[in-house]
């Protein structure tokens, strides 16, 4: 894949993730000016690996706080009706409906992907706070929060 | 609407948003049931009375195209039609569904309009 193409992909991918989140739970996200500003208090993150046709793996981290408030517009709650394993659960079908949505987007519908389960990832500020401003890890805001996708492996 | 609904995804929050979803199209709440898995389902549609079954593919345990192929091989099941809702947009392994009780698919994210019109058409028809 030359330069131009991963760009062409990476651009699809924020698009995608965009997309899922106001078509999930009505929510405007824009992409953060300066990714490298992103804070992780209170985070949780979760993976979910991309088999098959497409050999990838989804990242995704953001504070507690915010998935917490999406589950609650989701679920049609109030925010203090929400625990913290159904902020939780909706990060980890967010991260479902990315991941899922990403591999037609960038493969087609005649492609054969295995979408892995979405799994919980313990959280590391260092390991996260690197990867900021990287090509890939794509950092956007939501409700005043900072919300991060990281598509690996990276295709730039 | 008096359809009795069986709705199977390992998230609960997907399933509270379909459960409000359906109750926002009139169908009575109690007529709604859940399930988290493949297995939970047949558990349940073990002691009738569903008359549909919306369900999602990805899940551990028994995944939602395990749960079809068990329900096609049933002569209790195999004519309770069944509604896909799924991340997974590949043709090859939904083709493959269709073939069986599958009557129809809705990709997620998806609006309550979305759900609302395939139902509709589906409670209809089927």
């Amino acid at each position: 894949m030359n330069s131009s193409q991963a760009q062409a992909e990476l651009s699809t991918f924020a698009a995608t993730v965009l997309h899922v989140m106001e078509t999930a739970v009505f929510a405007l996200a824009d992409e953060a000016e300066d990714p490298t500003e992103a804070q992780l208090l209170d985070a949780i993150a979760v993976g979910i690996d991309l088999g098959k046709d497409m050999q990838s793996r989804i990242e995704i981290a953001g504070p507690l706080e915010l998935f917490a408030e999406l589950a609650a517009d989701m679920m049609g709650a109030d925010v203090e009706e929400i625990s913290p394993e159904q902020a939780a659960d909706f990060l980890s079908e967010l991260a479902n409906m990315i991941a899922g949505r990403w591999a037609t987007d960038a493969l087609g519908d005649q492609a054969e992907v295995a979408l892995g389960i979405p799994e919980p990832i313990a959280m590391n500020d260092d390991v996260w706070e690197a990867r900021l401003g990287i090509p890939g890890c794509f950092v956007f805001t939501v409700n005043d929060h900072y919300l991060i996708v990281d598509l690996a492996p990276r295709l730039a | 609407m008096s359809h009795r609904i069986l709705v199977v995804d390992d998230s609960a929050t997907t399933r509270t948003y379909v459960k409000r979803t359906l109750a926002l199209s009139g169908l009575d709440p109690k007529h709604v049931f859940e399930a988290a898995s493949g297995r939970e389902a047949l558990d349940r549609l073990s002691q009738g009375d569903i008359d549909l079954v919306l369900t999602d593919l990805n899940m551990p345990e028994m995944d939602g195209g395990s749960l079809v192929r068990e329900m096609a091989a049933s002569p209790q099941l195999s004519f309770i039609p069944v509604i896909i809702i799924s991340t997974e947009g590949s043709k090859p392994k939904l083709e493959k569904l269709l073939r069986s009780s599958v009557v129809g698919f809705l990709r997620k994210p998806f609006t309550p309009e979305q759900l609302r019109d395939i139902l509709q058409t589906r409670l209809v028809t089927s």
